[in-house]
């Protein structure tokens, strides 16, 4: 957990050692997609080698890499959401539960409150992240404030509130929040947006002033994730915040005994981390729908649990994280439609680079730290 | 009237095995000392498995090993990770899931030619009982006193308890901890996997398992890790879902309501009652020896 | 009388990585004999008797047991090929599993069935409780037996597996001077009904009391084995340290100036609701005085401390510092009037090991404007700087202040953490075991930094498990038993004895003091 800026100058060695566990992550991983494709295509090997050719081009199509940075945004703000509980010692995993309230609570603004002019969308964007942040906190609260009083566990107070909140958002679009006119599409959903809050296309935005292809699906919510990430970054690395809650995550007891409350930056942490969940599909809610429904993409939170996990709970680490993942995602698909391998072995695949991962920088840590001791030992005296 | 109370009976009963299972399962590893919020993906595998199993075995009994199987195979896995590789126990089970959910889709398409579904299994019948019923009646009459015999009257239940209390002193009695994680991850495993099997042994469809492991921890939270406690809890549960299937409850009660009711139920008891609630004192730790 | 050698070690050497802990040592062990074991810390005590014991393998050398009336070879793969050949230890830290009863944690790993009859296993432990003399309640969880009757356990439990050589690792450190008696009374009937054992202390008149051969280890070597008769506590402690030891630190000679710390009435409650950990208790330190606190562990020290310093809220009283009342108030504002603490437990309480010195080195002042600008954002090069002093004043061996604490040796982190202590501004410095777990050359050092800290009029509330280290470096002495502080002891001239501390740990007039089993009882209940 020494990642301070600060101590990578003076340390690279062992910054380069920390890289060693990813990198055997994704070669172990690799062997065994080759393996699962090949027995997928039933032996045979010019497919299986087609098949990481696809993969390889995925990575130099314009559009596959916009795909790729789109599928990414969500996991990192998720990624961000769960590595600052993680940071505090706190496993939020209701930070599935905290999006889908988030989104719908920003909705709520979106439908029955936001400003109607166009000249206001700017202002209508700030509100729709400041009502989302409040939904996530909301779902967040009953886990925090139950584990600041009572102590209770909040893994388990999360996994129900993830419940409670899939029944919630569909309660509310199906019933108060519906916009399903008679005859229309069964699909369940809120009525549409007013066009003075739905996120603009990069492509709106840029044309004219730059050349920006037409067919890249990003919109604004990347500069509200680029923003958020960027924030994070420097809370936990050049701030008392951030220095606080890693003393909560790693030792309670001896911040206790510096002066830090560990129940209120517990609470905090949780809270902040319920905020940011909220934002974790605007892009999906206000950018490619323009409406609110509780049959979107769900399992963002789960995957952005992997995805700090794997990005060691450092905002650039999360952010490699999720790239890594939208990448699996986006090669899926393209398999899926060149060979019909089913996009579910990527499922399989990002599992076990998580497990491999995790192993390997274990083993990795241990070493490291036996490392330096030795350094240490060796090293008294004459400095 | 009597017609009506024998369905919500058996309703309830049928829809509190997975979860009543998954406690139990919950149970096993938590008393060693091993978190696993893998159960659900467990739940996932080996419905699967026995689908697939009695499906192309043309036997339910082929069905019922290779469910067990399928949930072994995961649960050894997290053993593997957890206790062998001392990672994260949270974080194992988060990529188990994850795992459970692409493998058995990847499956499904290859044996049944679609990722969401199975096809229909005939085979669900054990000496001639519906082996839904037949699983969901044994966890109440057999597995869960079982359980409990297991974990308070014999040497492995002791010794299992204690390397989930304290696997140091455990150790410095020559109690080999690992092995006895092991033997309660894979316990847990079987026992859960039996939850999946009674799941629904005719169709198995992606997202089948719908959040029944977390909520067996709950159920095994709401029991204080007790083994018969902890399947009672479970029937909260499974009585929800029974009422819900109940023509005038649904005239009269948001569907909605009725699926969140347990949740909440779950939030107050755990705020009114933590107290009492103790889990293991090695709950989730890696051991490693000699610090 | 001790009969033939039962027990032999023979040429025994275990190195880690960077250290010798064991080179190669013999050591044996006589029928009904007490053979004891001393040395300071690090010296190799434990690591040899894990190595007996099977927790550890030796890189060299034989252990051989008698088996059959001749002494045969054995190798122990772990402890239960130990227990098997009828090798018993009871830890310091006690090996009991809480959750568990008494009778499950003797059974543990020895059941008598796959399928468990507790009749015949409460048969068995009762039968050796009558001839041992070790009675405790068999269907209670051990987390609510006091410190005493846990050790009771322990032996128990060494004792229902048949073990004929017990090994008793500084089974004295827990308990009173009068519960220290009758675990000996109990030790020497173990000797007469044919039991040997190895003892292993660092306190000097214990081993002359008790023991009939005494080996001395010093830096992983057995330096002297010699019968009782030949020893003397000095020559002991010679051997022990390579050097006639003079801990004798001279305590330098300060008038008491202001009050400085002033506790009214304090009660505070235990984790357990309407137990009162700390009752009623009054005390006042005055600059250049060391207070120092005796009592069993469990008496309330640890609360009493914790309510001073911020971390408990008390339910009754007041906490006065230089003329403030400052009870209730957070940590960090009681910190900043000028409080330091050095904790008792270093690695839970006092560092973040995976952080390096210098994030250590601001611990509880990083919100100072000096570290952080605004208090928010952290100046790095200023708290690098700081850190450096630190180092360079106390002497922390280290390349650097950007090693993680975890890189430290125990003597040294702990220097680091005194050191940081008293750099920070401060007029009260609260000392929790000080010196628990560093070696004697640490130790004096230590001493000597809370002597200057004397010299420069601070007031020291000090509390310390070890009676030598109270009666060394306190002016006056309170005694808490059962929460209360039931008297202070005058220790100007250094004239109170070890035996009148320990007579009122027990709780003195107010209670007969046979009864070393309710000690503690109360907070645990």
């Amino acid at each position: 957990m020494n990642k301070l800026p600060k101590k990578k100058t003076n340390n690279f060695k062992y910054f380069l050692l920390s890289l060693v566990a990813p990198v055997v992550g994704i070669v172990i991983s690799a062997l065994l997609l080759f393996f699962l494709i090949l027995l997928i295509r039933k032996g045979s090997i010019s497919d299986t080698l087609y098949a990481f050719r696809v993969m390889g081009k995925t990575l130099t199509s314009t559009k596959d890499l916009g795909y790729i940075i789109a599928r990414a945004e969500p996991l990192a703000i998720s990624g961000i959401a769960a590595a600052i509980a993680f940071r505090a010692g706190v496993f939020n995993i209701g930070t599935e539960g905290q999006y889908y309230i988030g989104g719908l609570v920003a909705s709520i603004y979106a439908i029955y409150f936001s400003i109607k002019s166009p000249a206001f969308h700017w202002l209508n964007v700030i509100f729709v992240v400041l009502f989302a942040m409040l939904g996530g906190a909301l779902w967040a609260l009953i886990p925090a404030i139950l584990k600041m009083k009572k102590g209770v566990h909040e893994v388990i107070t999360t996994i129900m509130m993830n419940q409670i909140a899939y029944t919630t958002a569909k309660y509310f679009v199906n019933g108060p929040l519906s916009g399903v006119k008679v005859g229309e599409s069964l699909e369940p959903k809120t009525l549409d947006f007013p066009p003075s809050v739905t996120f603009h296309k990069l492509y709106d935005i840029f044309h004219g002033h730059f050349p920006f292809p037409k067919y890249i699906p990003l919109y604004e919510s990347l500069f509200i994730a680029a923003i958020l990430i960027f924030i994070v970054y420097i809370i936990i690395f050049y701030t008392n915040w951030g220095f606080e809650i890693e003393m909560l995550g790693t030792n309670p007891n001896a911040a206790k005994y510096s002066g830090v409350p560990p129940r209120l930056v517990v609470f905090n942490a949780m809270l902040w981390s319920g905020a940011i969940a909220g934002l974790i599909n605007l892009q999906e809610i206000f950018g490619i729908k323009g409406y609110y429904t509780h049959h979107m993409t769900s399992g963002l939170g789960f995957d952005g649990i992997a995805v700090a996990l794997i990005g060691y709970n450092n905002p650039i680490g999360v952010v490699l994280a999720a790239l890594l993942f939208g990448f699996l995602r986006t090669a899926g698909y393209n398999l899926q439609f060149e060979l019909g391998i089913p996009n579910s072995t990527m499922d399989l695949i990002t599992g076990f680079i998580i497990i491999v991962m995790v192993i390997a920088s274990v083993a990795m840590n241990r070493y490291i730290s036996k490392l330096r001791r030795k350094e240490v030992l060796s090293g008294a005296g004459d400095r | 009237m009597w017609h009506t109370l024998w369905f919500i009976l058996r309703s309830t009963i049928i829809s509190s095995a997975p979860i009543g299972y998954a406690a139990l399962g919950g149970v096993f590893n938590e008393r060693s000392g091993v978190a696993n919020i893998a159960l659900e993906g467990i739940l996932l595998v080996s419905s699967f498995g026995y689908v697939a199993g009695a499906f192309f075995g043309h036997s339910a009994w082929w069905g019922l090993f290779w469910g067990i199987m399928a949930g072994l195979l995961l649960s050894l896995i997290h053993a593997v990770a957890t206790v062998t590789f001392k990672i994260n126990h949270i974080v194992s089970g988060v990529a188990l899931n994850t795992i459970a959910i692409g493998v058995t889709r990847m499956l499904s398409l290859v044996m049944f030619g679609q990722e969401t579904q199975s096809k229909t299994n005939s085979y669900t019948q054990i000496f001639g009982i519906n082996i839904q019923w037949l699983v969901a009646l044994m966890l109440f009459l057999v597995i869960a006193p079982l359980s409990y015999w297991l974990l308070f009257k014999t040497s492995l239940g002791l010794r299992l308890r204690a390397v989930g209390e304290n696997p140091e002193a455990a150790d410095s009695l020559g109690i080999n901890v690992e092995k006895m994680r092991y033997t309660g991850i894979l316990l847990g495993g079987i026992v859960t996997s039996l939850g999946g099997i009674a799941l629904y042994p005719t169709i198995w469809q992606s997202g089948i398992s719908g959040g029944r492991g977390f909520i067996g921890l709950a159920s095994m939270i709401l029991g204080n890790w007790m083994p018969i406690r902890s399947v009672l809890a479970s029937t909260i549960f499974g009585f929800a879902d029974a009422l819900r299937l109940l023509d005038f409850v649904q005239a009269y009660i948001p569907n909605e309501f009725l699926t969140a009711l347990p949740y909440v139920l779950v939030l107050i008891v755990l705020a009114g009652f933590i107290g009492k609630a103790r889990p293991p004192r090695a709950d989730g730790v890696p051991y490693i020896r000699g610090e | 009388m001790p009969g033939d050698i039962i027990l032999k070690m023979e040429n025994i050497t275990k190195r880690f990585p960077g250290v010798l802990a064991n080179d190669h040592i013999n050591f044996d062990l006589k029928e009904k004999e007490v053979h004891a074991l001393v040395g300071e810390n690090g010296a190799g005590k434990s690591t040899l008797m894990k190595i007996l014991y099977g927790l550890y393998h030796p890189d060299e050398g034989t252990i051989y047991i008698k088996i059959d009336g001749e002494l045969k070879p054995v190798k122990f793969k772990n402890p239960q090929d130990a227990i098997r050949h009828g090798i018993g230890m009871v830890h310091q830290h006690f090996m009991l599993v809480y959750g568990l009863t008494t009778i499950e944690n003797i059974i543990l790993g020895y059941e008598p069935s796959s399928v468990i009859d507790f009749d015949t296993a409460r048969k068995n432990i009762e039968k050796i409780m009558t001839e041992s003399g070790l009675h405790v309640p068999l269907d209670v969880d051990v987390e609510v037996l006091s410190v005493g009757q846990q050790q009771r356990v322990e032996i128990l439990k060494v004792l229902y597996r048949n073990a004929k050589i017990l090994i008793l690792d500084e089974p004295t450190a827990v308990l009173t001077p009068q519960e220290t008696e009758e675990l000996f009374t109990i030790i020497n009937r173990l000797k007469e009904q044919g039991h040997s054992i190895i003892f292993i202390s660092h306190k000097l008149h214990e081993v002359m009391e008790i023991a009939d051969r005494i080996s001395v280890m010093r830096k992983g070597r057995l330096v002297h084995t010699m019968p009782k008769s030949e020893a003397t506590k000095e020559k002991i402690a010679e051997l022990m340290v390579g050097h006639p030891v003079l801990l004798d630190v001279p305590r330098p000679d300060v008038t008491p100036g202001d009050v400085i710390l002033e506790v009214k009435d304090l009660t505070v409650e235990s984790d357990t609701k309407g137990v009162m950990a700390v009752n009623n208790v009054s005390f006042h330190i005055k600059a250049g005085e060391i207070y120092g606190i005796a009592g069993v562990e469990g008496n309330g020290q640890a609360e009493l401390i914790e309510a001073i310093y911020g971390l408990r809220h008390p339910k009754k009283g007041q906490v006065i510092i230089k003329g403030e009342d400052i009870t209730g108030k957070p940590t960090h504002i009681i910190r900043k009037k000028g409080v330091s603490h050095i904790p008792g437990d270093r690695h839970k309480f006092g560092v973040f090991l995976p952080f390096t010195l210098a994030d250590n080195s601001i611990l509880g002042h990083h919100r100072e404007e000096k570290f952080a600008r605004y208090g928010i954002f952290r100046r790095f090069s200023n708290i690098s700087k700081w850190a450096m002093e630190i180092i360079k004043k106390f002497d922390v061996r280290t390349p650097s202040e950007k090693v993680p604490m975890s890189a430290l040796s125990g003597g040294n982190q702990q220097k680091f953490v005194v050191g940081r202590e008293i750099s920070f501004d401060h007029d009260l410095m609260i000392a929790a075991h000080p010196t628990r777990g560093v070696d004697i050359g640490a130790m004096e050092f230590i001493y000597r930094q809370l002597f200057e800290e004397k010299k420069q009029n601070k007031a020291i509330l000090l509390v310390s498990a070890d009676l030598d280290e109270l009666l060394l470096l306190s002016d006056r002495i309170g005694v808490m038993f059962k929460g209360k502080i039931i008297k202070e002891l005058d220790n100007t001239n250094r004239q109170v004895t070890p035996k009148e501390v320990g007579y009122y740990m027990l709780g003195g007039d107010l209670e007969s003091h046979n009864g070393g089993d309710t000690v503690g009882g109360e907070q645990i209940a």
